[in-house]
């Protein structure tokens, strides 16, 4: 429950805080994703449940029923089925595997999203949204990894 | 879950979404009544965003023209800076020509024309541009005939004066004409006004006028100095067997300035 209430918060401020500095809004840090990469290394197949609501949750807020669900859930089954299968717990590991996987959930928003509409991407914003977001998550992923060598 | 059971969900979810997205089926009345719903049940959370939202954006708008005004006002400083290094160098020249004329026995120079900055007030509602009203009238010095520059183009000519305001006919015009010289060659013109391109009166077909020569305002009695009217934007051979036509293109438009200054007569600046 905490996890949901968790991901409820994340989906807030990112849209209601980042959104406005990152134009068009759903290009904005993902701070979702990055949480979705954290319990995806848990091995918690429930991950896509947390995914498609916080997807719900961002879809809501941002007026694209579908887009957020769809990439997030997406991104939530592929980083199981990698992290399930391999996982080397070594930071150039973690962080090239969390790159590759935040620039194909970027690729793939774009992708969805110029399908429907018609948009200009302003790459510079794009690159400092990826950046920030895999940040983020490997920021994160230090924490917990922290937390729990303490433990 | 199990594992299988990982799979079919997984696929079940990214289907329905992307069925969701892709489709108009978000605008259907069941998926509308789910997305009202929900939206109802999050709505002070969507209002709490929004205003949050606007308030960023704001802010963001405030900063970024900020930062454009202060690059602006380092540019106008430096123009402001240039500015004045001419200035000197004028008031040289000024008092040079004061102690050759003392010493020749003529009249001290004297500045010959005075300035009266302005503000343009009224557009040509009918789109053509033809004048322009500005805030400086009679009561401020401005005669009819006086010029009226802008960002050291020709703005037009002063046509009617009234107490606190006047009324500018611009080159877009076909009243105004102005003396003028062609700076490639330096030779004098008459400038007859026109939409959307002015035209050189009596251009003899021997004369050499290429296509973008600037064209200078001549002030007939050599007070003023050649600020630019427009350039040459076509030439054609016409019918006149000794005049070719020479189009004019303006180099202010009125639309894109706000400021501007008038030229009066020769006054003790």
């Amino acid at each position: 429950m905490i996890a949901y209430l968790v991901v409820f918060l994340l989906s807030f401020i990112q849209s209601s805080f980042l959104s406005p500095l990152f134009s068009p809004g759903f290009l904005a840090p993902d701070l979702v994703l990055a949480f979705i990469f954290l319990n995806s290394m848990k091995e918690d197949k429930r991950v896509i449940f947390k995914a498609f609501f916080g997807g719900f949750m961002l879809d809501i807020f941002h007026d694209s029923l579908g887009l957020f669900m769809s990439v997030n859930v997406l991104s939530a089954y592929l980083m199981y089925m990698f992290y399930e299968k391999i996982l080397i717990k070594r930071l150039s590991f973690v962080f090239g595997s969390l790159s590759v996987f935040v620039i194909l959930n970027y690729s793939l928003k774009i992708l969805l999203m110029n399908y429907k509409y018609s948009f200009e991407v302003n790459i510079f914003i794009l690159t400092i949204s990826v950046i920030l977001t895999i940040c983020s998550g490997f920021v994160t992923y230090l924490l917990v990894a922290k937390r729990d060598e303490q433990a | 879950m199990k594992r299988y059971g990982f799979h079919i969900t997984s696929l079940f979810l990214i289907t329905l979404s992307l069925v969701v997205f892709l489709t108009e089926i978000s605008g259907s009345p069941v998926v509308g009544k789910v997305k009202e719903v929900s939206a109802r049940f999050v709505l002070p959370v969507i209002n709490l965003k929004e205003s949050i939202f606007i308030f960023i954006e704001d802010r963001v708008s405030r900063y970024i023209l900020l930062v454009n005004l202060k690059e602006e006002n380092i540019s106008l400083r430096r123009e402001l800076e240039t500015c004045k290094v001419e200035e000197a160098e004028l008031n040289t020249y000024k008092r040079t020509l004061n102690r050759l004329g003392k010493e020749l026995g003529i009249e001290s120079f004297k500045s010959l024309y005075g300035i009266i900055f302005s503000r343009i007030m009224y557009y040509d509602p009918s789109g053509l541009d033809n004048f322009v009203v500005v805030s400086a009238g009679s009561r401020s010095g401005v005669e009819r005939g006086n010029i009226v520059l802008s960002k050291g183009g020709v703005v037009g000519q002063v046509r009617e004066v009234y107490t606190t305001t006047s009324r500018v006919i611009t080159p877009l015009n076909s009243e105004l004409n102005l003396s003028v010289l062609l700076e490639s060659s330096g030779k004098a013109y008459i400038y007859k006004g026109g939409y959307p391109v002015g035209e050189l009166l009596y251009v003899n077909k021997k004369d050499k006028v290429e296509p973008g020569d600037k064209v200078l305002y001549r002030d007939p009695q050599g007070r003023l100095p050649n600020f630019e009217v427009g350039y040459v934007s076509s030439i054609e051979e016409g019918k006149n067997p000794f005049f070719k036509r020479v189009y004019v293109k303006p180099v202010i438009s009125p639309r894109n300035i706000e400021l501007v200054i008038v030229l009066t007569k020769g006054k003790e600046r």
